[in-house]
């Protein structure tokens, strides 16, 4: 028999924990509650949930800190729960090491794409050679990339800039994540290289099909590749 | 939500003025001069002309420290000159005689000029970053009630949001009415909730432009109260409510709903934090000409430094708890004072706490009433 995936709410309102919980048991998860951020820590450390949804506003500390706290000892993929929506606390929570960043009021078919994806990120990071999502496919190891079967010709950089968002997909990646990785950490408040090559890549990616944009800007925040099922 | 750390006042303190204004500081400056080249005149003769120059440095570094930059120099000026006048030989000429006098004199003028406007740099400075400071703790509080309205807003929100969506996804399977009905009740009291807060900002908004007028009518204080405990019924989850009314009740001339939310305030407050089974006690009567509704729980208390805080807009006494924008007995004093009444807070003897609502109203006996009628 299949184990059940075990999901972790980190949240002091009662009715958000009870409603997300019917969510995801309508989900096929097993579901643990904490109320506040050391609660929330201990039963990480007990549980080794599948992934955790983690409120920023506990009451006994910041979810910020719970998180970077967390991250000094676990992967464990979290999904950020907050009614706080400006891009600055978003950056800040993605930079943080949150996997991915939803905002009370939600959309419960969107929240469980998210827990979806962010499960997902162990499955590219063991290594698949090739990626495919609707009409995109890309070839690590021939360092190819073929759209609806037409290979596209790529510069390195905008290779590289793919490859993150690929290894990513479906995951909001912030922009200094981005410009860390493809430019290296000097590059990491240069914003408008970011602009250039994802207007290169989209012309390469989009141009020829109708199909909606693959690369989806999160304004404020960094770019997001659609994989077309979340 | 508002940080453990406490609540503190929305509007920061206005900035402190300077501590003279710019006329008076000339002013002092002259007569600071003044009143020392009367002294050096009177003790130049036990030390010599040449220390004279010092108490004239220190005089100009202590009008670094209380004066600005304009004055300072002036006084650097003055006592220059006074000193050059008055104590250098030749006496009452500017001119100078020996080389080493000179050399004084130019070092003392450059020094004072320097002293005066580096003491006045570093006031303004000081100045400058404590406005800096102050823009930003109130930068930091409008943050903080911003994330905490929201917060009430979104929250009950939320709920209804997902509950509605898993109400949608659930209801072809009709044969579970048990979730059905788990989902509506979740919808119905996300929706009380954010009704109680939007109520709260609307009736502070209201009291803050002082547009709350007490429609006041005769009004049966039993109805009054026993209306008030309705409405908190579901807050008080059961706990007994003590009602000492004394006998022959007189109608009293209040608004009644603001009256009842003020009660309904009080109760839900008591609930909050009575212990255990403790009762709940509301007392009223007619004493000295006020009307007197108490409400007295056996919680742990207030802390006496709290006594009047507590009735500040936005301020909640266990910020770490949940719930809440920290404006439920703002408004009820807001009402009670429309009516020209007092809301009071204290301890009582055995512990918990006790409010006490006190109306300078008309009262009338209830069959004088009946017998206009």
């Amino acid at each position: 028999m299949k184990l059940k995936r075990t999901a972790l709410i980190v949240d002091d309102e009662k009715q958000i924990r009870r409603l997300l919980r019917l969510a995801l048991e309508g989900a096929d998860h097993q579901v643990f509650e904490a109320e506040t951020g050391q609660a929330g820590l201990s039963e990480i450390a007990y549980r080794r949930p599948d992934v955790v949804l983690l409120d920023l506003g506990l009451p006994d500390m910041d979810g910020l800190k719970v998180l970077k706290h967390l991250r000094e000892w676990s992967d464990v993929p979290v999904l950020i729960l907050s009614v706080r929506d400006e891009p600055d606390e978003k950056v800040a929570a993605l930079d943080a090491g949150a996997d991915d960043y939803v905002t009370k009021p939600f959309d419960t078919a969107e929240l469980l794409a998210r827990v979806r994806v962010a499960q997902r990120r162990s499955l590219t990071e063991t290594g698949e050679p090739v990626f495919q999502a609707g009409p995109l496919c890309v070839d690590f190891a021939a360092r190819q990339v073929k759209l609806a079967g037409v290979e596209i010709k790529l510069t390195p950089t905008e290779y590289s800039l793919l490859r993150v968002l690929v290894q990513n997909a479906g995951k909001v990646v912030t922009h200094r994540q981005l410009l860390r990785t493809v430019w290296g950490e000097k590059a990491e408040s240069q914003a408008q290289y970011l602009r250039v090559y994802v207007t290169h890549l989209r012309k390469k990616l989009e141009g020829t099909t109708d199909a909606p944009s693959l690369i989806k800007t999160e304004v404020g925040i960094g770019y997001r590749l659609s994989t077309g099922n979340e | 939500m508002l940080e453990p750390s406490g609540p503190r006042p929305i509007y920061p303190p206005p900035a402190e003025a300077p501590i003279f204004a710019p006329l008076r500081q000339y002013l002092i400056a002259f007569s600071g001069v003044a009143a020392l080249t009367i002294f050096c005149w009177l003790v130049t003769p036990l030390v010599g002309y040449g220390a004279i120059s010092l108490i004239f440095l220190l005089g100009v570094l202590l009008a670094g420290m209380i004066l600005s930059r304009g004055p300072v120099l002036l006084t650097a000026a003055l006592s220059a000159l006074s000193w050059n006048f008055l104590f250098i030989p030749p006496r009452f000429t500017l001119h100078i005689e020996k080389v080493e006098d000179a050399l004084t004199f130019a070092t003392y003028f450059i020094i004072a000029l320097t002293v005066g406007s580096l003491t006045a740099q570093l006031k303004e400075r000081e100045h400058l970053s404590a406005q800096v400071q102050l823009a930003q703790e109130s930068e930091r509080l409008r943050k903080t009630l911003l994330d905490c309205v929201s917060h009430e807003l979104k929250t009950p929100l939320a709920a209804i949001g997902a509950a509605s969506q898993e109400l949608v996804r659930a209801a072809p399977n009709v044969q579970n009415t048990a979730i059905l009905r788990q989902l509506a009740t979740e919808i119905q009291d996300a929706s009380r909730r954010l009704n109680r807060v939007v109520n709260n900002l609307l009736d502070m908004n209201r009291l803050e432009s002082g547009v709350v007028r007490p429609k006041q009518e005769w009004c049966d204080l039993r109805e009054l109260l026993e209306s008030a405990l309705e409405i908190e019924r579901e807050s008080l989850n059961g706990r007994e409510v003590r009602l000492d009314l004394s006998a022959n009740l007189p109608l009293a001339l209040v608004d009644h709903t603001l009256i009842e939310q003020a009660i309904a305030t009080l109760l839900a407050n008591a609930a909050n934090h009575a212990t255990g089974r403790s009762p709940i006690e509301i007392d009223a009567g007619y004493f000295d000409d006020r009307l007197l509704i108490s409400v007295s729980d056996r919680g742990p208390g207030l802390k006496p430094e709290l006594i009047e805080r507590i009735f500040e807009k936005f301020y909640r006494a266990d910020a770490r708890k949940s719930g809440g924008l920290g404006l439920g007995l703002s408004i009820a004093r807001g009402f009670v004072e429309a009516h020209g009444g007092t809301l009071t807070a204290e301890n009582r003897d055995g512990g918990g706490a006790r409010f006490t609502i006190s109306l300078p109203v008309p009262v009338r006996d209830a069959s004088t009433i009946e017998s206009h009628a």
